[in-house]
């Protein structure tokens, strides 16, 4: 038999469009966004610097809190440095505690019957709720303040990933079996790879809630250096600036964190042919 | 396509196909039944000789895909017995493969990857992998397209991957779900007359399930209607045309 070229049967084209585009979009977005503060606060004096500081005076409450010399500066830095290796920490663990019991509730449906709703009841609750339970259980230190990220981080991965398992195409199950996969094989070869890009979507929402719930619980959670210390240092000592620098400082590490993710949500998609934009 | 083919048993090679014998088969699905349900199937005696071109035709729920779910060996017959060669099928076996309607491709794999998969799961070695890839690539028109990603395949070399990924297996009996049905007119024309031709050269044992009666009667050395999940009609294809086939199918 003679092998047939298959050029009557043409493949779809590929399609990207500009990355530029979208940042230099952002950008005119920041750009407004800073032009607009100006003008309420420098520009037109419409409040008090006590009240609502420039952005030229958040600036400076940054530049002296992040990489400022004096006695007194740098707090944010070492804020910054412990509030992330908290939301490191807990989201690592509730990464891989998440992904065990997804993996379980996946594998066996009465498991997810049994915890799903439960799952989602508590993910319901805000994480700040938890807070003083934590407190209670395990005292004014850190624990207390990565129980609640793990909590937060740990339940959307749960649920991403047997959801996941379980919305593989059946098509794909039966392709798998047919081609000689069994148990474990079937897991890593078909299950797991094809359920990649739902269990990712699942890991930036979870980045999204244990940082959120890190923060709150920071609040609330005197004596360690964090950004959420920084938050209500501000708000005790009137520091309008600080807690503004510290919000915009919360505010680009979320972003940064769930960019990275949502980069690799995209590659992934578009390794799997789900997205075609670049 | 043209009419019933004859057997290819005057070939220099021996046949690769195993005969495939069904006897007093029966599987019935649960107690809710309701309009859409499958009927279920059998009892059903069946058998198809070694390199055997099947086609097996029926409306929606006349038992074709439980068959194919029989033969692949996801379901298991409550009564009789499947045999592919000397021994029974009692679960997914590695002498069958099972090209599914859609083509169900890895899409986390190159095409090359995707055809490579079943290999890996019988761990052969690498060099013998990579040997049978491009065979089976080759025989389906797609050489060079190992390194691609599936989403940037058409239709039918998507199918045609699906083809190669089963045929690499060199599976003894190949059982093939509506594989075209999602293609137009013309790329199913031309997968067809490929496959009769890997069919040829392989001498591998075909059960092709279709709803479409052209199509059996084009392919198949033989043809199967089934209707309510019993054997309605058994002949040779060169026998039989879409009316009488139509006729007994209603």
């Amino acid at each position: 038999m003679t092998p047939r070229t298959p050029a009557a049967d043409p493949a779809p084209p590929r399609t990207r469009s500009p990355r530029w585009q979208v940042l230099s979009w952002q950008l005119i977005g920041l750009a407004l966004i800073l032009g607009v503060w100006w003008l309420v606060t420098e520009g037109l004096g419409l409040y008090p610097p006590y009240v609502f500081p420039s952005p030229a005076q958040v600036w400076t409450e940054i530049s002296y809190g992040l990489w400022g010399t004096g006695p007194q500066d740098g707090k944010l830095l070492s804020a910054l440095a412990g509030s992330l290796r908290r939301v490191l920490t807990g989201y690592g663990i509730a990464v891989v505690l998440g992904a065990l019991v997804g993996l379980l509730m996946g594998a066996w449906r009465p498991l997810r019957a049994a915890l799903g709703a439960y799952l989602t009841g508590i993910q319901s609750v805000p994480s700040i709720a938890f807070v003083p339970f934590a407190i209670l259980f395990f005292g004014l230190n850190e624990r207390a303040v990565l129980f609640v990220v793990i909590l937060e981080g740990f339940i959307p991965v749960a649920l991403a990933v047997s959801g996941a398992l379980l919305n593989v195409p059946p098509a794909l199950r039966i392709a798998g079996r047919t081609l000689g996969a069994r148990g474990l094989s079937l897991t890593t070869g078909v299950l797991l790879p094809a359920a990649l890009p739902n269990v990712l979507t699942g890991l930036r929402t979870a980045w999204s809630f244990a940082w959120r719930a890190l923060v709150g619980a920071e609040l609330l959670i005197s004596g360690v250096a964090s950004i959420g210390e920084q938050l209500e240092v501000g708000r005790a000592t009137a520091n309008v600036a600080l807690v503004l620098a510290s919000i915009i400082i919360i505010g680009i590490i979320g972003g940064l964190f769930d960019t990275l993710l949502r980069a690799l949500e995209g590659r992934v998609r578009r390794d799997y042919g789900l997205e075609v934009t670049p | 396509m043209s009419g019933g083919r004859s057997a290819p048993a005057t070939t220099a090679t021996t046949p690769q196909g195993l005969p495939l014998l069904l006897d007093g088969v029966t599987y019935r699905y649960g107690r809710t039944r309701s309009a859409t349900a499958p009927a279920g199937l059998g009892p059903l005696s069946l058998e198809v000789r070694a390199g055997e071109f099947l086609c097996v035709v029926g409306p929606s729920g006349s038992g074709k895909s439980t068959l194919l779910s029989l033969l692949a060996g996801f379901l298991r017959p409550q009564a009789g017995v499947i045999r592919l060669g000397d021994t029974p099928v009692t679960g997914p076996d590695p002498r069958l493969t099972l090209v599914q309607q859609e083509a169900a491709l890895f899409s986390w794999r190159t095409v090359a990857g995707n055809v490579s998969f079943g290999l890996e799961q019988r761990r052969l070695p690498r060099a013998e992998r990579d040997g049978r890839v491009g065979d089976a690539l080759r025989l389906v028109g797609l050489e060079g397209y190992g390194g691609r990603r599936v989403h940037e395949l058409s239709g039918g070399q998507r199918q045609r991957v699906s083809l190669a990924r089963a045929l690499a297996l060199q599976p003894r009996l190949l059982l093939l779900d509506e594989p075209f049905s999602a293609l137009d007119d013309r790329t199913r024309t031309v997968l067809a007359d490929e496959l009769l031709g890997i069919w040829w050269s392989r001498k591998v044992t075909v059960v092709f399930v279709t709803h479409n009666l052209e199509e059996a009667l084009a392919l198949g050395q033989r043809v199967v209607a089934l209707r309510g999940g019993e054997v309605a009609l058994d002949a040779p294809a060169r026998e039989l045309d879409v009316a009488r086939l139509r006729e007994t199918l209603e």
